[in-house]
């Protein structure tokens, strides 16, 4: 099986360039994912460099560009690849080494989106509750893992990522607009108004197509532009 | 201009100008096909009709109003000079402003029958 790989290391190489790989068929088995043949590739040659941990799609460290599209390698199967399979780091960040990126600029954005309750009230003795319906109020939303997947594949994004928070902070943002316990609803969507932070999703859904988790930001915009609407009303 | 008018104003006018085309296109293209075709003449005193010239000349503010937030659009996304930005918006605004004016007066010459 062949692969082409981006490869950069800004201490030595003038530009990014694409090396080749090949690993022997007997070596892949079936149902393998991209990221255990990245694991045979990487034995082939240590200095090829990626970011992995859990290995099971949670932890949201292996989101890479796989052949054109954003994805995660440790739950995308080598079997539904075409080949040689192209594999680039997520696209619109810089690079520190071949396939890692400098994710500073996206967390930038998620720290903008305050993600985090905010209630000014005095903490009660038990928790702050919720009806069955508020809590189901933040599904699709909470799962988010930060893969940065649907940011980097958001033509949005790309052209001005210090100034868009981007899919995945507008799914945080939304996450708690939509929570019954926050209080902070003007203030946040106060910060969100202007021509930039949210008013740059020209709706194109890339993030909807690559989530991993089969999420919908396209849809937490609407949701908070709906919103925004209702309140100026 | 506030805040305000630079995101979610601009977003609804674009939606709200969107839906209004949309209408004007579809119901002038049906009654078009339904009652033409049209002579010269014909043509200029329905256009001259008040329900025509009046929803003729919303068309075409609407439909500046449109390609002002589309371009503006575009330069936000695309043109990072703040100066050189600013510029083609005033020239967008220009071009725009003088179509509106051109309109109104194609649509006037219409009605007193002169054009």
């Amino acid at each position: 099986m062949k692969f082409s790989i981006y490869r950069y290391d800004p201490d030595q190489d003038a530009k990014p360039w694409m090396q080749d790989y090949e690993l022997p068929d007997d070596r892949i088995e079936p149902g393998m994912m991209l990221l255990d043949a990245l694991l045979l590739v990487k034995a082939q040659d240590q200095s090829l460099s990626f970011r992995r941990s859990c290995q099971e799609g949670v932890c949201g460290s292996d989101g890479m560009n796989i052949n054109g599209r954003n994805g995660l390698a440790c739950i995308t199967p080598l079997s539904g690849l075409k080949t040689p399979i192209e594999i680039r780091p997520l696209p619109g960040l810089p690079v520190i080494r071949d396939l890692v990126v400098d994710l500073e600029p996206f967390y930038r954005q998620y720290r903008t989106a305050k993600p985090w309750l905010i209630n000014d009230e005095p903490c009660p003795e038990v928790e702050r509750r919720q009806s069955p319906q508020q809590r189901e109020q933040l599904d699709g939303l909470y799962e988010c893992i930060l893969c940065a997947c649907c940011s980097t594949s958001c033509p949005s994004f790309w052209w001005n990522p210090d100034k868009f928070l981007g899919p995945a902070a507008l799914l945080q943002s939304w996450r708690f607009l939509a929570d019954s316990r926050d209080q902070a609803t003007e203030e946040r969507l106060n910060s969100l108004e202007g021509p930039f932070r949210l008013f740059r999703c020209h709706t194109i859904m890339n993030c909807v197509d690559v989530c991993p988790k089969g999420l919908n930001p396209t849809r937490a915009i609407g949701r908070i532009k709906e919103l925004m609407v209702k309140r100026s009303l | 201009m506030s805040r305000a008018a630079q995101g979610l104003r601009a977003w609804l006018m674009q939606r709200f100008t969107a839906v209004y085309l949309a209408v004007y296109l579809l119901t002038t293209l049906a009654l078009i096909t339904s009652r033409g075709p049209f002579t010269y003449a014909e043509w200029r005193s329905w256009l001259a009709g008040p329900w025509m010239s009046v929803s003729t000349t919303l068309f075409a503010l609407a439909l500046l109003l449109h390609v002002w937030v589309g371009i503006r659009d575009v330069l936000i996304d695309y043109m990072h000079a703040v100066w050189l930005r600013l510029l083609f918006m005033a020239a967008t605004a220009l071009v725009l402003l003088v179509s509106l004016l051109w309109v109104i007066r194609a649509l006037a010459l219409a009605a007193v029958g002169t054009g």
